[in-house]
């Protein structure tokens, strides 16, 4: 099993011209190429997903979205699909904004609040593959990696709260803790009994094991009914409706964002859109058989060997677990754009009296049914 | 307990309830989308709601539009709007030139109804964000070449969609269609030797006409110019052939025979002939229509008293007024510094006008000059006094008369006192 | 290359330590400790302790220290007021502790016969430790879990607000 930070080590210590024991300057060199890629890939994450969520809340609402904007004269498709250049034009515009902190902030707080935030999404990028082998660094502890760094952003949010001195914004970094740091209760717990049918925390060995048995999506009923627990948890954990309570633009004007403009803002629209891509891409792995093609298991029985028959392989493979995400984020697009907002209370019910009592049978019953069945 | 099961049961069936419906739109975009994308697409042009019928016709939503080939460039409608959003110029075309008939020219020489057209249009520009949409230019057009769009005229032009511009100058409509070679070439034949000097210097005057004073309300205009003249500041006319005041002859009833009138008398003054002359050709010609009667001969022997004005002279034609005698006087000499090379002609022109009792029945055309009595403060006592003047003048009385009634009256009212007296005073002097 | 990441993560836990002591602003300590925690958690690392790692984080960013900030924030008065320093008697106090304590510890850190083993690479120490805390530690996991649970009904029962 390589990584990506693997071969670059092994790579940059191989070349003749590196001197002996530049250990700072490797350890630096590779820093920066490793995080090169994510930080685009976050930055092309948003600008597509932004772009999709307008088309997708605009045909849901009957409407056409962005039809104008171009990109090089080329503004896409005529009738639904125009305006590519928007979340472009957007973003050149949020980057020549004026950066504003209110004269009543706690200005060192009020800077760094974004970019922990930023930093959770980001560093949680690093565990996760897109791939077989594709991944920036392969951890033994992958998806307990993966919780454990996205627990972070929370005290980002809390802190840019907290530091605008806005009523608001106290109010939804509030709120926004709350329930950050309910809903990663039931997430912990849906994964959990993914980690204890497969004996492994690492995403290679639960997609390894999915490859031999069956997705986790079709393992048991009880798996069927986590991955729904995890995907709302998710959902809630971005806070995105219907668990936009943080932000519920209607009473908290934006809650902890209210305060920000320009850049800092774009850096917290950059994480929750990473944040999103975070939840896609870990249900499509844990639970919809990551890089593996849907159509394997249905060729396997046919004992067709050449896998190209079904469309396997390690570039196959990023195309499926990018469609499995994307259809993912689809659905999110979808649930937001159709529910309202709950009540805060309603929120806490949902995670404490519905979520965690459920993914606690689940570990049960399916604990059960890997001994009677497994 | 098995109400948490239903509330979680129903959850379930009424979310999913919600994204069937949102799906239901998402894929039906194409049928259900409601967006036109305005610039690109636009509805059809409603024909209804704007009305057929002129009384429902709604011209709010409409625009002006000329047919410029039919315009024969009479400015009526310019002089009908009542905001000056018309702009027209136009060069007289020699006699012996017709329009359009130098080859690849834009005009025509006729118009749609057959009519002639003498006058070439350089410009007619209407101001849509100056328009009032008043209508009223619409129905002096003798050849109903300007109208509003749409509506009853659909067959002629279909209504503006949106009649929106990018920059508010777009909002000036260009109709004429004369390019700036036949100007310039019918300009040369007409004799005008710089169009565009004179162009030049009529805007200057228009600037002057917008800076200068505006002189009080109870302007009475001079029956001969026609309404649409600057209230001050016209120059004077140098006038180049003889000319006879001939508001006399309104008084006739007739409307033929009074137009017979006019032009027979226009002709005589024209031969240079002496009023007295004057007056015969006339009853001549009235004779010959079988239209001279006992009244009418009366009135036309009036005008043999009347002065002819000889070439060379110039005239007064905008109104003087007494009342703002210090502007009237700057502007007068300012004016006779722009006039021209003829010295200022007869002084007693101005006063003579004004003050002689207007021959005959005028139609209320008689030439009073109210204003002096402006000073006088009460308000009922000011009106009195001058419906008494304007009525005494009109009947041929002198502003002593007037002045006499005007006291007796006052003093019926009570209104009386010191400061109304010394106006009459000068009333009277 | 490993001496200096470790470097660089204990230069992040001496300098956030340091800010934690003197930050005037209780918010700003706590991010700080942030730093800290997070510093910690990489040392561990440097252990191949990688589960113990996130579990520091998990538990001491994520849970532990978000209750600190949340009880620094929602006390009104502490928030904003700034911790007094200055007042001569308690420094010449803290000066005299400190200096013995450091005295202790270098002279301890000094004089232990530090075991050096060798390096041996470990691949992962989930299975262990669920292997350890589910057979040898047992009563001990259990043990831990109960006070938790008490802790917890005494929680929701303190602030539960009871009627009559």
């Amino acid at each position: 099993m390589t990584s990506f930070t693997d071969s670059l080590i092994e790579l940059l210590g191989g070349l003749a011209w590196v001197p002996e024991n530049a250990a700072g300057i490797i350890f630096v060199t590779v820093s920066v190429l490793v995080a090169l890629p994510v930080f685009l890939f976050m930055t092309l994450n948003a600008m597509v997903a932004v772009y999709m969520e307008r088309k997708v809340s605009a045909f849901m609402q009957d409407r056409l979205g962005p039809m104008e904007v171009g990109i090089f004269g080329f503004k896409g498709g005529k009738r639904f699909w125009g305006g590519i250049g928007q979340t472009v034009a957007d973003a050149v515009k949020l980057l020549g904004k004026e950066d504003t902190i209110p004269g009543e902030a706690d200005r060192a707080l009020f800077i760094i609040g974004p970019f922990i935030l930023f930093g959770a999404a980001f560093a949680t990028f690093i565990g996760i593959p897109i791939g077989y082998g594709l991944v920036i660094s392969d951890f033994n502890i992958g998806i307990f990696f993966v919780i454990a760094i996205s627990s972070i952003g929370v005290i980002g949010v809390i802190l840019a709260g907290w530091a605008s001195n806005n009523k608001w914004s106290l109010y939804g970094a509030m709120r926004s803790a709350a329930q950050m740091i309910s809903y990663e209760l039931p997430v912990g717990m849906s994964l959990l009994l993914v980690v204890m049918v497969v004996g492994s925390l690492q995403f290679h060995d639960i997609v390894m094991w999915q490859e031999q048995h069956r997705w986790f999506l079709f393992h048991s009923p009880f798996t069927a009914l986590a991955f729904l627990i995890f995907f709302a948890s998710g959902v809630a954990e971005v806070n995105r409706t219907p668990f936009d309570i943080p932000e519920a633009e209607s009473e908290l004007v934006a809650g902890y964002m209210t305060e920000y403009s320009g850049f800092r803002w774009s850096i917290f629209f950059l994480s929750e859109y990473a944040n999103m891509a975070i939840i896609a891409l870990m249900s499509a792995i844990i639970f919809l058989g990551g890089w593996l093609s849907p159509l394997g298991g249905l060729f396997r029985t046919f004992n067709l060997e050449q896998s190209w028959y079904f469309l396997e392989g390690p570039w196959w493979g990023v195309f499926w677990i990018s469609i499995k995400a994307i259809a993912l984020i689809f659905v999110m697009m979808w649930v937001r754009w159709t529910w309202p907002r709950l009540r805060p209370d309603q929120l806490m019910y949902v995670a404490w009296k519905v979520f965690i009592p459920f993914a606690l049978a689940n570990i049960f019953f399916v604990g059960i049914w890997e001994l009677l069945l497994g | 307990m098995s109400g948490y099961f239903r509330n979680i049961g129903e959850t379930f069936t009424s979310l999913w309830d919600g994204m069937r419906v949102t799906w239901g739109h998402f894929s039906n975009k194409e049928r259900l989308n409601a967006t036109l994308q305005y610039p690109h697409e636009k509805w059809p042009i409603p024909e209804r709601h704007i009305g057929f019928v002129e009384k429902d016709y709604n011209v709010i939503r409409s625009r002006l539009h000329v047919d410029i080939d039919d315009c024969i460039g009479c400015l009526q409608c310019e002089r009908a709007c009542p905001v000056d959003c018309i702009k027209i110029e136009t060069i007289k075309v020699p006699k012996d030139v017709e329009l359009g008939s130098t080859p690849g020219s834009s005009q025509t020489s006729t118009t749609s109804n057959g009519t002639n057209k003498r006058l070439l249009v350089g410009r007619f520009t209407i101001d849509m964000a100056e328009c009032c949409y008043c209508n009223l230019c619409v129905y002096p057009c003798p050849e109903e070449c300007i109208y509003m769009v749409g509506g009853p005229n659909m067959d002629k032009h279909p209504i503006d969609y949106e009649f929106a511009v990018r920059d508010r100058n777009g909002l000036v409509y260009e109709f004429d269609t004369a390019t700036d070679e036949e100007v310039t070439q019918i300009a040369q034949l007409a004799g005008v030797a710089d169009h565009r000097a004179q162009r030049t210097e009529r805007l200057e005057q228009m600037r002057q006409a917008v800076l200068a004073p505006v002189p009080a309300a109870e302007a009475v205009t001079n029956g001969e110019e026609p309404v649409a003249a600057p209230p001050v500041a016209k120059p004077k006319k140098v006038i180049t052939e003889p000319k006879m005041d001939l508001a006399v002859l309104g008084a006739i009833g007739d409307r033929v025979t009074r137009g017979l009138a006019k032009k027979a008398a226009m002709k005589a003054v024209r031969a240079g002939r002496t009023s007295t002359e004057v007056a015969e050709q006339v009853k001549a010609a009235l004779e010959e229509g079988g239209k001279l009667t006992p009244e009418v001969a009366d009135i036309v022997a009036g005008l043999a008293k009347i002065d002819i004005q000889q070439p060379g002279g110039a005239e007064e034609v905008a109104v003087a007024e007494a009342g703002v005698e210090e502007v009237a006087g700057a502007d007068t000499e300012a004016e006779a510094k722009r006039a021209a090379p003829e010295p200022v002609a007869d002084a007693d022109a101005t006063p003579k006008k004004e003050t002689a009792p207007a021959a005959s029945g005028d139609g209320g055309k008689g030439k009073v000059d109210l204003t002096i009595l402006n000073g006088i403060g009460d308000r009922l006592a000011r009106g009195k006094a001058k419906a008494i003047l304007s009525k005494v003048t009109r009947q041929g009385g002198t502003p002593k008369d007037a002045a006499e009634q005007i006291r007796t009256a006052l003093t019926e009212l009570g209104k009386l006192d010191d400061e109304v007296e010394a106006i009459l005073a000068r009333l009277e002097g | 290359m490993g001496a200096f990441a470790f470097n660089l993560v204990a230069i992040l836990v001496v300098v956030t330590a340091f800010w934690v002591v003197t930050a005037k602003n209780l918010v700003h300590s706590a991010v700080a400790l942030m730093g800290t925690l997070f510093g910690v958690a990489g040392l561990y690392v440097f252990l191949y302790a990688d589960f113990l790692a996130a579990v520091q984080v998990v538990i001491y960013v994520g849970g532990i220290l978000v209750l600190i900030i949340f009880g620094v924030m929602l006390t009104q008065k502490i928030a904003t007021a700034v911790v007094v320093q200055s007042s001569m008697p308690n420094r010449f106090l803290a000066g005299v502790v400190v200096f013995f304590l450091f005295i202790g510890l270098s002279s301890l850190m000094f004089r232990t016969p530090w075991h050096r083993g060798e390096l041996v690479e470990t691949t992962g120490t989930v299975a262990t430790i669920g292997t350890s805390l589910l057979t040898r530690y047992l009563l001990h996991f259990e043990v831990a879990s109960i006070l938790l649970l008490v802790a917890l009904l005494g929680a929701a029962y303190l602030s539960r607000r009871e009627h009559g």
